[in-house]
């Protein structure tokens, strides 16, 4: 035998593991000869003297008498009652905190809780969100909404309500003066679609209402002869019941807004801007427009 | 009354299967400590090895019908058991002993454990030294550390280890004969180190 086969064998020689015959007679020849292995043998049995004695150390060593405890209690339940074997586990009290019972069920706690955590920021988030856009909202809007979800008696009633006829001028103290942003952009429209009637109704009604300018304003004589556009909607169909009323706002707007209305535009004038009435509702959303010249 | 203890492991099993409390008792005391002790050796900590063992015959409360003689003894299925459950546990906690990718040991109380002995591998049988040889174990990696305390601690043979560890003989075998050389390393590498210390004058040395 040589080095090599003896480095195969020398763990169970070591150890004194049962073995063939010859090769342990074989192994102590070689170690007889060569000091190298000689030397690596004794070191593997004192390694096992040492692991020896380790497990003599051990080997009163046992589980503690709660374990049986334990076990004996879970047996009697697991046989009385015969429950799943899943929920067995919950019968036995944990030894200790790091129990594995505890553990695991500790772990279905953390998800759970996860979980509500999780489903309460996404609650918190969206009702913050609603308030947050009430707030933004102008209280037309808050007062024109609600009613914007009559049902059709509504709209019937407002068609035979005199006091809203076509011929009613709007009144100067609902004329804005000059500009008032872009609330078209501003402030959404109503999730709801009204009727295609109804904007029709809206826009002919101010295609025909005079515009009266503020007070404060002096009327020019250039102005008294302003040639207009008819009403364009810009709601697509969206509009308030006829007994909101609105306002007429005058605005000058860049001329190219011509073309997104799909109206002529003559390119020499398009740096000029150009005038412009907005028809707003009480919510505040810009329902129609017509240009002015 | 205790049952005799000649009847059979498969025997009282049997009698567990059946629901009779005195068979599962008498397998519970005749096993327990094995496991126990495999858990603790395994871990290093004496709560961990009562939960594992507990949960180690919950287990086979549970599933006694997935015991297969003709596959391995019930020591050796219930090691197997209890070396998933520790394994487990380990993973969650990271409680034992840590390991660097050369195996050095990091346990400084093992270090220091092993520093005062002479000369451990000539004196393995003193109490501090068997604390460091078992220091020494529980710096190996877990793979081989298994197989030696399942075939040295235990006095396994290569058959019973490869059923409960679930891979072949020649891997017990091989796994072993590394764990054995790293274990020697270990304690000699432990030894020369505090000789060099000693030489240098570290703070250590001056401790001790």
């Amino acid at each position: 035998m040589n080095c090599k086969a003896l480095e195969i064998i020398i763990s169970d020689v070591a150890r004194q593991r049962l073995m063939e015959a010859t090769l342990r007679d074989a192994a102590h020849t070689h170690t007889q000869d060569c000091s190298a292995c000689a030397a690596r043998l004794a070191q593997g049995r004192q390694l096992s003297v040492g692991l020896r004695a380790l497990a003599t150390f051990d080997e009163p060593k046992q589980a503690s008498a709660q374990v049986e405890a334990n076990l004996v209690q879970a047996f009697r339940k697991h046989h009385e009652i015969a429950p799943p074997a899943a929920a067995l586990s919950t019968v036995v009290a944990p030894l200790s905190s790091t129990s594995f019972a505890a553990t695991q069920s500790s772990r279905f706690t953390r998800w759970a809780i996860a979980a509500a955590a999780v489903i309460f920021i996404v609650l918190a988030l969206v009702v913050w969100r609603l308030q947050h856009t009430g707030k933004n909202a102008s209280p037309n809007i808050q007062q024109a909404v609600q009613p914007t979800h009559p049902d059709k008696s509504d709209f019937g009633k407002a068609e035979n309500d005199k006091s809203i006829s076509p011929e009613m001028p709007l009144t100067p103290d609902k004329i804005a003066s000059p500009f008032v942003g872009d609330s078209h952009n501003k402030l959404k429209p109503p999730h709801r679609q009204a009727s295609g009637k109804d904007a029709a109704r809206l826009t002919s009604r101010l295609a025909t209402t005079p515009v009266q300018p503020s007070p404060s304003t002096p009327i020019e004589p250039a102005e008294q002869e302003e040639i207009a556009t008819p009403f364009l909607s810009l709601t697509q169909g969206y509009t308030l019941p006829m007994a909101e009323g609105g306002q007429l706002v005058r605005v000058e707007l860049p001329r190219s807004a011509l073309l997104s209305f799909g109206l002529p535009v003559n390119a020499a004038r398009l740096n000029e801007p150009v005038k412009a009435d907005v028809v707003v509702g009480n919510d505040g959303i810009a329902r129609a427009i017509r240009f002015v010249r | 009354m205790a049952l005799a203890d000649d009847i059979s492991d498969s025997e009282l099993l049997q009698r567990l299967r059946a629901g009779e409390e005195e068979a599962f008792l008498a397998l519970y005391r005749r096993r327990q400590s094995g496991v126990y002790r495999f858990a603790l050796q395994m871990s290093g900590s004496e709560n961990i090895a009562d939960d594992v063992t507990q949960e180690v015959f919950m287990t086979l409360m549970r599933e006694a019908h997935k015991y297969d003689a003709a596959r391995g003894t019930l020591q050796a299925f219930l090691f197997g058991i209890a070396r998933h459950l520790v394994l487990r546990r380990a993973d969650k906690e990271q409680r034992f002993v840590p390991l660097s990718a050369d195996g050095e040991i990091h346990n400084s109380s093992a270090a220091e454990t092993y520093a005062t002995t002479v000369d451990p591998l000539h004196d393995l049988t003193r109490r501090e030294t068997i604390e460091a040889v078992r220091q020494a174990v529980l710096a190996l990696p877990t793979r081989y550390r298994e197989v030696v305390v399942l075939c040295d601690l235990h006095e396994m043979s290569y058959i019973e280890a490869a059923t409960a560890l679930d891979c072949a003989v020649g891997t017990v075998r091989s796994r072993l004969h590394r764990a054995r050389s790293l274990l020697a390393e270990k304690l000699r590498g432990a030894k020369d180190e505090d000789a060099a210390s000693d030489i240098v004058g570290s703070p250590r040395s001056l401790v001790i």
